[in-house]
């Protein structure tokens, strides 16, 4: 089920009003059902993988919390392991691993057929793989306990707002509050719900205007040169964080609306003024995955200079990876793993000159950080947003225009079917949400409003709800990009 | 506590809704393209100026669906102009004129098949020519109009619906006709500063932005002839008469394509076009493209041309057009 759909609209009233109406002990019961049924309404079938994800990880995490010895529980840990990422394998990589044997075989005139395995890749598997495997890492850490009440624990790995691409939640965060009594409140209530419209009004109005030129220009980059790829580009950097900040805005408010608080997964991330801060502030939850799960076990950065770059580069190209089976993502994470490598190796020169600009003028010094650091990430979009690496290597060979160039902008996109008009209007979103954004940065943009008359409240209300009724391009109800991982 | 917090939230919510309400309600009476077909409040003069002109694809589409006919002409604003009067009194039989501004072939051939859902369909005429028939020359507009044939929410909640229905309002209550101030400022824009209504101006603006638009960029369209083949194996087998007619253009618009190098890619279309149906053709150098006051700009032609065609193709009596 789409959150952007009639169907949710229908669905996600029903489960509020029961869950406020039944008594707190059976309302684990209430959420299990919405879930899966949630779930179900993609693929009936593929519920199976969660209810497997489900039972083997309760086992071995109850088995392991009776077992003292780190050693002996191990076999536990291997086993949860090996089957959620057997399962995470087998439907998302084994296709991309086997076809590049095969080339590699053929490079070497090997003749070899491996079978290819005909099957849909299912909705948020990375992201429930990776919230039951932190579970079970955490118990075999003795960091949480087992869940014994199977029940919760099964809405836990399926709980509706964030089962299909997150927050990827940590155990000792979520599973407590299925525990706590959560009344109606009205304040609780109207949080959730703001938290809700603006996520909507990111991905129906904003992300999914954009992606029309967007689609149009990537799905056909050789039609298109220089001013328009960088158009697409920025159109796509834009369009990329509106969708998915605005999933995980659905996702929060809607966890809110029934009592539950979801961690955050982005907080300004385009106004970082670095690399690093970049995903300190992008896909949080993810990042910190990586971080506690493999960067931390690998030895961080407490190993020598050379160990450390590694660890960096393998955690940035698992991350990539994780996205999806394409090379293009494998190289959207080495560009990021590498941009970091390099601001260590470079850090003593790119610190003096940053203090050189900040004393001439400091505003000017962020600003040329927090640029450098946008158009670096735009840049590591095209391998993303690429179909393929030859679409992708096409973009960034033709990213150069002159200004004669501008002429033909119009031509270029009356090619995608859309007018001047249409490209201008997506240029005000972008500034409506750099305006929100500039907003957000002094503390949280409904609690400010709620300062504010009730005339400029209620006018913000309209003017939102209205936007996503008359400002959403109509002619198709687009999927949010990150339910391909 | 819990019920006080209850009734607060229901009574903001109905607050929210309520202008929601308010709107489908008047749009629901006021209905400019007559989705519902069931209000009489505007005349057809208002339909025609606020609807019509603002949204020519959605309010012929809908006008179709709801008074289909077998008989059928399908294009851009180049056909609009045929007499269909003038026709139903030569063939005896009852033609719509399915048009849409700056229609796209690609959108030609889905209202061909958006067209074929509502009617048997006995003779249609798709207005097909050369600057169509480009990789580059493609818009999506009719998907969105099928959405929402399918969907009344989408009809409901559509920005252009919106503009239409306060203006067809203002132009019922007050007789003023509000004019489509963001295609006047984009036009003015392209223009220097100039009014479009000056038809000179007009004439040069469509020899030289135009035309530039249309043939600067050219790729050979394979989608498009795939998709015309489609179209013909669909006639074949449901016995429609499938006519394809290539209207005039000005021979300064006909240079243009000299100009771009067009001129094989030209004749290839008329090759390939020949393979679909009975072709029309009237763009080639003739009497008619040579006189510039046959046109109202190099590429529609005006009234008494657009009357002197279709008694040639009605009659079955080519003098100045030729059957490929």
């Amino acid at each position: 089920m789409l959150f952007n759909s009639l169907h949710f609209l229908a669905f996600f009233p029903i489960v509020i009003i029961a869950y406020f109406i039944i008594p707190q002990k059976f309302r684990w019961i209430l959420l299990l059902i919405a879930s899966y049924y949630f779930y179900m309404c993609w693929k009936v079938d593929y519920i199976i993988l969660i209810l497997i994800s489900t039972l083997i990880d309760y086992m071995c995490s109850n088995k392991m919390s009776k077992i003292k010895s780190k050693e002996k529980r191990k076999k536990w840990l291997y086993l949860s392991l090996i089957s959620n990422l057997g399962i995470l394998f087998g439907f998302k990589y084994f296709n991309f691993f086997s076809e590049n044997i095969q080339l590699l075989f053929n490079q070497y005139n090997v003749l070899y057929e491996i079978p290819f395995f005909n099957a849909l890749l299912p909705v948020g598997i990375s992201f429930y793989t990776f919230q039951t495997l932190s579970y079970t890492i955490d118990v075999y850490n003795n960091k949480t306990q087992a869940q014994k009440h199977l029940g919760v624990f099964a809405v836990y790995v399926s709980f509706f707002p964030q089962l299909v691409a997150g927050p990827i939640e940590r155990s000792n965060h979520l599973l407590p509050q299925f525990f706590e009594k959560h009344d109606f409140s009205y304040s609780r209530v109207k949080s959730g719900l703001q938290k809700m419209l603006w996520g909507f009004y990111k991905k129906i109005v904003i992300a999914d205007n954009l992606a029309i030129l967007v689609d149009g220009v990537f799905n056909n980059v050789d039609n298109y040169s220089g001013i328009t790829l960088i158009v697409a580009t920025i159109f796509f950097t834009f369009q990329i964080y509106c969708d998915f900040s605005g999933y995980s805005d659905i996702a929060i408010g809607s966890a809110r609306v029934m009592g539950f608080e979801l961690r955050e997964n982005f907080k300004r991330p385009y106004f970082s003024k670095s690399i690093q801060e970049f995903w300190q502030r992008w896909h949080i939850t993810l990042s910190s995955w990586f971080k506690d799960y493999l960067y931390v076990p690998l030895g961080g950065n407490r190993v020598i200079k050379w160990k450390w770059y590694y660890n960096i580069l393998i955690t940035f190209l698992l991350s990539g990876l994780w996205h999806g089976a394409n090379w293009t993502f494998i190289i959207w994470g080495a560009l990021h793993g590498s941009y970091l490598i390099l601001a260590i190796i470079f850090k003593i020169q790119k610190d003096a000159i940053s203090q050189k600009i900040n004393s001439y003028s400091p505003t000017l010094n962020k600003f040329l950080d927090v640029s450098i650091t946008f158009i670096l990430v735009a840049f590591t979009w095209i391998f993303f947003r690429a179909n393929n690496l030859n679409d992708a290597t096409y973009v960034i060979n033709n990213l150069t225009f002159d200004l004669s160039e501008y002429s033909s902008l119009g031509m270029q996109f009356r090619g995608i079917g859309l007018q001047l008009n249409d490209v201008l209007k997506c240029v005000l979103l972008i500034f409506l949400l750099i305006a929100f954004s500039t907003y957000e940065r002094s503390g949280n943009v409904w609690m400010k409003l709620q300062r504010k008359s009730k005339w400029i409240r209620w006018a913000i209300y309209y003017f939102l709800i209205y936007g996503l009724l008359f400002l959403a391009p109509h002619s198709t109800i687009n999927n949010f990009i990150y339910f391909q991982f | 506590m819990i019920l006080k917090d209850l009734k607060k939230l229901i009574i903001k919510l109905c607050i929210l809704i309520t202008p929601i309400l308010i709107w489908i309600l008047i749009l629901v009476q006021v209905d400019p393209f007559n989705y519902f077909n069931s209000s009489n409040i505007l005349s057809q003069e208002t339909e025609h100026q606020t609807a019509r002109k603002l949204n020519s694809l959605l309010y012929n589409s809908l006008w179709f669906k709801n008074n289909p006919t077998p008989n059928i002409i399908i294009g851009d604003s180049r056909i609009k102009r045929l007499p269909i009067d003038e026709i139903k009194k030569i063939s005896g039989d009852n033609y719509f004129i399915l048009h849409s501004n700056a229609a796209k072939l690609n959108e030609i051939i889905d209202l061909f098949w958006l067209s074929s859902k509502y009617s048997n369909l006995e003779n249609v005429i798709l207005g097909v020519n050369f600057n169509l028939f480009n990789q580059y020359a493609y818009s999506n507009r009719v998907n969105e109009v099928e959405q929402m044939f399918k969907n009344p929410l989408m009809y409901i909640f559509n920005g252009n619906v919106l503009e239409v229905t306060i203006k067809a309002i203002i132009s019922h209550f007050s007789e003023v006709n509000i004019p489509n101030i963001s295609r006047n400022i984009m036009l003015k824009r392209e223009l220097n500063g100039k009014s479009f209504k000056d038809k000179e101006i007009w004439w040069q603006y469509n020899l030289s932005t135009v035309a530039k638009n249309q043939y600067s960029r050219y790729k050979y369209p394979k989608d498009l002839i795939i998709r015309l083949k489609e179209v013909k194996k669909y006639c074949l087998e449901n016995n429609i008469n499938l006519t394809l007619l290539n209207v005039p253009h000005h021979k300064e618009f006909r240079q243009q394509v000299i100009d771009f190098n067009l001129t094989e890619e030209e004749n290839k279309f008329k090759q390939e076009i020949k393979k679909i149906g009975t072709v029309i053709d009237y763009d080639f150098p003739n009497t008619i493209t040579n006189c510039r006051g046959c046109f109202t700009d190099p590429i529609h032609t005006n009234d008494s041309i657009s009357l002197l065609m279709v008694k040639e193709i009605f009659n079955d009596s080519m003098v100045i057009g030729k059957k490929l």
